[in-house]
């Protein structure tokens, strides 16, 4: 993700980032990337199904 | 001391105290002296305080944010305040917090921050910094928090106080405002452990406006504490993921708090970094979408401290958002494995004691990271399943408490508290 695509994005889901706003978002945008790289490499099997209320 | 006695005691020591801990958003002097005179039941008197994310009538739920003011004042009490007052329970006041729960620390620009009585230059812990630092301080024993990455466990180590995050699905949300609804959960922080107990005990049940509270019968705990009777309880100490992130120091107290159960074996819970990776991102998008509206239309009353996550958070694909929860199935598989050869895993809380109010980063083990994601790394693998767990003061590291996890299965807080029991 750099700085075009951030204003693309924001825009898509209705977001006005000001220029001041934009690297701090981004930095932030790329710390959750980097914790969530180990989820996306993650194998998981078909009867993982996804939870979306959980009930243990 | 009679219910009023106790309400008298309790407000005096909220006018001595708060003005330098700054525990409390809002004290109901009226509504509490009323309540007293009429007090009856289990907990007949006992004052308590609530996070202000929870809704109480006549006040607007703030849940620690300025947005937040320009909503109604509430109609009706949420569910787990009717259910203390109908034991016998009095309401003093709401309590300060991270807006939205979205923190670790409880700076909360708004409302200024709430300072950790142990030490006031520290902070409280959070996002229920508040509920933590108002038992600390001996203002009330019993306050109701919410935790849905260990927003209840991280302050009562921080404070040095009994927290208890029951299992998902076991207390009623009704009420409270949201933060992550797959993960949101409610339960007590208390002076001591069989205040807790009480407190869990009045307030479970089954409430159908929860779409995620369970309809199982109430399983009473209070009993379980000092119990000698039934099967020993299997009891190991979590080592790897949980030993490699908090600091030596910490680990030891935590050791030796096992030693005083005679507990010598190690278990590794597996994925747990995985599991706190996906309660990160479910997290963000849930929160994000939560926001949505108010980050499109006001993003510029949002906490100073957490807007920009926020934005960025709204940006993240729905493919890892799903991704998150199925391997957060994968991951319950494995740890209800585990458990099928241990009843009880005990960890510690956070990876350090409560940092100073204003720093940024924080070290472990010689790593320099930033402090406000990283505090919950301990906490979050145990709520993104849903486990129940109690937050025990484990002892001092630096002259500052911290907590150690007693967790169990799903369902049997029991177990927690009879650990709990050997440990006070």
């Amino acid at each position: 993700m750099d700085e075009k695509m951030l204003a693309a994005a924001a825009a898509m889901v209705g977001l006005t980032l000001s220029e001041e706003q934009v690297p701090g978002v981004l930095e932030q945008w790329h710390r959750a990337a980097q914790i969530a790289q180990p989820v996306l490499d993650a194998p998981l099997a078909p009867e993982d199904e996804p939870a979306p209320i959980w009930t243990p | 001391m009679d219910a009023v006695a106790r309400v008298e005691t309790s407000l005096a020591a909220i006018r001595s105290w708060n003005g330098e801990i700054n525990a409390f958003t809002a004290v109901l002097e009226e509504r509490a002296r009323a309540q007293a005179k009429r007090a009856a039941g289990p907990l007949a008197g006992l004052p308590f305080a609530v996070k202000n994310l929870f809704d109480v009538r006549g006040l607007t739920t703030l849940a620690g944010s300025k947005i937040n003011r320009d909503l109604p004042p509430a109609g009706k009490d949420a569910f787990l305040i009717e259910k203390l007052e109908a034991a016998g329970a009095v309401l003093v006041g709401t309590l300060n917090m991270d807006e939205y729960a979205y923190g670790f620390t409880t700076e909360n620009t708004h409302y200024g921050p709430t300072r950790n009585p142990r030490d006031p230059q520290r902070v409280a812990g959070g996002s229920s910094g508040g509920s933590a630092a108002a038992v600390a301080a001996g203002m009330v024993p019993l306050t109701l928090a919410s935790d849905t990455n260990g927003s209840i466990r991280v302050p009562a180590s921080f404070c040095g106080v009994w927290g208890l995050k029951p299992t998902y699905g076991r207390l009623s949300r009704t009420g409270s405002f949201p933060f992550v609804a797959s993960l949101d959960h409610l339960g007590p922080i208390a002076a001591d452990l069989a205040t807790l107990a009480a407190a869990y005990d009045a307030m479970q049940g089954y409430d159908p406006n929860d779409p995620a509270c369970s309809e199982r019968p109430v399983e009473k705990v209070f009993h379980s504490i000092g119990e000698k009777k039934g099967p020993d309880i299997r009891i190991a100490l979590a080592g790897g993921y949980f030993e490699q992130n908090c600091e030596p120091e910490v680990y030891e107290c935590v050791r030796q708090a096992a030693k005083r159960l005679d507990v010598s074996r190690t278990v590794e819970i597996p994925d747990a970094a995985l599991g706190r990776a996906a309660a990160f991102v479910i997290t963000a998008v849930e929160s994000a979408q939560l926001h949505l509206p108010n980050l499109k239309k006001r993003a510029a009353d949002f906490e100073p401290l957490i807007r920009d996550r926020m934005l960025a958070n709204a940006l993240i694909p729905a493919a890892w958002y799903m991704q998150a929860q199925r391997v957060r199935r994968s991951y319950y598989r494995k740890v209800m494995r585990l458990f099928e050869s241990v009843d009880v895993i005990l960890a510690p809380a956070t990876p350090r004691p409560a940092k100073k109010i204003g720093e940024e980063t924080m070290t472990i083990r010689g790593k320099e990271m930033p402090a406000r994601p990283n505090i919950g790394l301990l906490t979050q693998p145990i709520s993104c399943i849903g486990l129940p767990v109690i937050c025990a003061p484990a002892g001092e590291v630096g002259g500052l408490p911290v907590g150690l996890q007693i967790i169990a299965a799903p369902w049997r807080e029991d177990l927690c508290f009879r650990v709990a029991g050997r440990l006070q």
